[in-house]
């Protein structure tokens, strides 16, 4: 390791650049991977028994490949298919290592982010969702304004931990030359001959936004749940007595 | 103040039966409410009344029977499958029969001025600022005007319940179902959620309301409809049933209460 | 297609690597989570920020830079050790920098594992070995461990599965396990959907097996608890 390397504006300069990427990288694979998973945890719940299944092979199959093996595959191994070579499949998703990291990245989130928000739905409680139907609003309605919100909220120490787990797994993205925030430092790594010191200084970026992500996540777990009022207990109404 | 008998039937239920697996939790219940009346249902637990409640919106669906709703028949067969004509009707069906739960089940996400709006904006399709203005005026009916802006989990059981209530109130329904609305609360906070249940009934509403609460059939009932297994097996006038009835089942379980008071 | 079949042994072999590689990687984490968690439980000073900023930084950094790290961290190292005692510099075995690298991190997943279970264990259990008059020594050993980890089976046995797939990351610094193998065959048959796809199946296979193991554990430990 080198001092004047780890103090140069160079180094932070371009590592940042990196981090630029793997926040990128992490915030469209989990906003993918929400759009899907919740879709997926929605027909895991309330669809037929053949669309559950499906939903089920899904997020396991997702769940049980290695990110890396998918990436590989998809990125070396999708172009042989002739028809992903062409048109906007291709141009959006296959074409750029990029575009292939969030396909894969979004994939492999959207099976965890499915199981979070399954147990989300699961933990609802029966009579909030029956009291939705009990004035009359329609199954559609219920899901969309009642039990999804509930889930959501429900589970949102789970999305946090997924969200963690994105970025640290994002930097998989490197190996296939993708110059996120560890990309980056080993592309400063090979210029200056020092494999070392610019990881180390990856490695403090990462702990800063970790550590950031943990706390806005507490935040708002904290912001949504609502602590009860001091007097709203004691607090009495004038009463009527009806009962002897 | 008796004219339950001229008042028009406005719901009926006709040879409700009602299944679990083996168990029978319903055996053939028939119950007529005429419009005004407060119908109480008592009996001891497990006797089958909350589910024969839950059977009238079809929260539970009847293993048997119909519910008749101002003279439209709802017949559990239909109901089974998953046609989209007889998912039209059960919407308008709950529209009109209000369902008040014993454990609040209000909405966690929502503040209470939003529990109450939610019917209003998404059953009714009221605009948001005239719904917003419809929901403060049943906040304060159920003397809540000033906790519109309270999440559930800020306010008490009894200010739940009586949110709760709004939140019913508010699609305008025929008919009042309450399941045992204070048996989740403090001894304490029981009043005030009774007085608001009172103050509807005064105002002629249709209710049919399961309870513990002895004093309250006697009170504020129209009819008193007691159920053990399943059936009904006393019904009359609350001084019929509780006072004159000879029924030995009724008479242990009321006295089972009065020891307990 | 053709081309791949000749190789299927080779990828499919590469599986004895990974499973080794992972339980080796395992038995690391697994001590040095329950020596971080027994430590804490001595109530020394130190042992509490120690392990939590060791839980916090770890917890915080992706594998691959950790791997990174052990491997020119030690590339380096040796190196000059080379210089200075005047012997040739030896290769690094990435067999060895990835169960250390990995070993460190998921230790620090497994002290969060062993405290749950250890916070979810009666104190009374521990207090009666005490009254009965057991050593320290005995109430850690006799009571303590066994305890832990029988209530930490559940979090280990989710732990090893994410761990089978985290060393596919070992591929990247030479590691011959599935996925290098796969790499290796897509690259001399020009054909990768076919070599890749053989490495996904042995995966899922895996984790099938993983999954029917992890059920027939949770229900005999249900059982064992039972009785």
């Amino acid at each position: 390791m080198s001092e004047s390397l780890f103090f140069s504006t160079t180094l932070w300069f371009s590592i940042l650049r990196g981090l630029q990427i793997t926040i990128l990288l992490t915030v469209l694979s989990m906003a993918f991977g929400l759009i899907l998973g919740t879709a997926l945890a929605l027909v895991r719940v309330y669809g037929s028994a053949l669309a559950s299944s499906v939903a089920a092979t899904y997020i396991f199959v997702f769940r049980g490949i290695p990110l890396l093996i998918l990436l590989y595959f998809l990125y070396y191994g999708a172009p042989q298919i002739s028809f992903l070579r062409t048109g906007l499949l291709w141009d959006v998703l296959f074409s750029s290592a990029f575009g292939t990291c969030i396909l894969a990245f979004s994939l492999n989130n959207a099976a965890y982010l499915a199981e979070a928000v399954r147990g989300g739905i699961l933990t609802v409680k029966k009579g909030q969702i029956e009291a939705g139907f009990a004035i009359g609003l329609t199954t559609r309605k219920v899901i969309s304004r009642i039990t999804l919100p509930i889930a959501m909220r429900n589970c949102l120490s789970q999305i946090g931990n997924e969200t963690i787990f994105t970025i640290k797994a994002s930097s998989i993205a490197s190996i296939v030359t993708v110059r996120d925030l560890l990309g980056q430092a080993q592309y400063v790594g090979n210029i200056y001959y020092d494999n070392i010191t610019p990881l180390l200084a990856a490695a403090i970026l990462y702990l800063v936004l970790v550590q950031i992500v943990e706390r806005l996540i507490r935040w708002a777990d904290r912001a949504l749940k609502p602590a009860p009022l001091a007097g709203a207990k004691g607090k009495r109404p004038n009463q009527l007595q009806v009962v002897s | 103040m008796k004219d339950s008998e001229v008042a028009p039937v406005i719901l009926e239920a006709r040879g409700i039966t009602k299944s679990f697996g083996g168990h029978e939790a319903l055996r053939g219940v028939d119950l007529a409410a005429h419009r005004g009346d407060v119908v109480a249902v008592i009996g001891p637990s497990g006797s089958g009344k909350s589910t024969f409640l839950r059977c009238l919106n079809f929260l539970e669906k009847p293993s048997g029977g119909q519910v008749i709703l101002d003279g439209e028949i709802f017949a559990a067969a239909d109901f089974s499958g998953r046609s989209h004509q007889h998912r039209g009707r059960l919407i308008k069906l709950r529209r009109r029969v209000g369902m008040v739960f014993q454990s609040f089940n209000l909405w966690p996400h929502r503040t209470a001025l939003g529990n109450v709006m939610e019917g209003l904006t998404q059953v009714l399709n009221m605009p948001a600022s005239e719904a917003k203005e419809r929901a403060q005026e049943l906040l304060n009916k159920v003397g809540l005007a000033s906790h519109a802006g309270h999440y559930p989990a800020q306010l008490s059981g009894g200010q739940q319940q009586r949110v709760a209530i709004a939140r019913t109130l508010a699609t305008e329904p025929e008919v009042l179902l309450f399941d045992e609305p204070t048996s989740a609360l403090d001894p304490e906070l029981v009043g005030e959620v009774l007085s608001v249940i009172q103050a509807l009934a005064r105002e002629g509403r249709t209710m049919l309301v399961v309870t513990h609460e002895i004093g309250f059939a006697r009170d504020v009932a129209t009819k008193v409809v007691f159920m053990a297994d399943g059936a009904v097996q006393e019904r009359g006038s609350p001084e019929d049933v509780l006072r004159q009835s000879q029924s030995p089942t009724l008479r242990a379980f009321l006295s089972r209460f009065r020891q307990e008071r | 297609m053709h081309a791949t079949l000749p190789f299927l042994p080779y990828i499919v072999g590469g599986l004895a690597v990974t499973i080794l590689a992972s339980l080796v990687t395992f038995a690391c984490a697994v001590a040095i989570g329950l020596a971080a968690t027994l430590w804490m439980t001595t109530g020394h000073p130190a042992a509490g920020p120690i392990v939590r900023a060791y839980v916090a930084i770890f917890r915080s950094l992706p594998e691959l830079l950790c791997i990174f790290l052990v491997y020119y961290g030690c590339e380096i190292a040796l190196q000059k050790a080379a210089v200075s005692f005047g012997f040739r510099p030896i290769p690094i075995s990435p067999f060895l920098a990835v169960t250390v690298a990995i070993g460190v991190q998921f230790g620090a997943y497994s002290v969060q594992i062993f405290s749950d279970a250890h916070r979810s264990i009666n104190p009374g259990l521990f207090e009666a070995a005490h009254a009965l008059g057991l050593s320290p020594r005995k109430v850690t050993t006799r009571v303590a461990i066994p305890l832990i980890l029988q209530a930490a089976i559940p979090g280990l046995s989710n732990l090893f599965s994410v761990m089978l797939k985290v060393s596919a990351l070992a591929s990247v610094i030479g590691l011959e396990e599935v996925t290098r193998r796969a790499k290796i065959v897509a690259g001399s048959t020009r054909e990768p959907f076919a070599a890749y796809a053989v490495a996904v199946v042995c995966f899922l296979v895996i984790a099938a097996a993983a999954a029917l193991l992890q059920a027939r554990l949770e229900r005999s430990f249900r059982s064992t608890r039972e009785a």
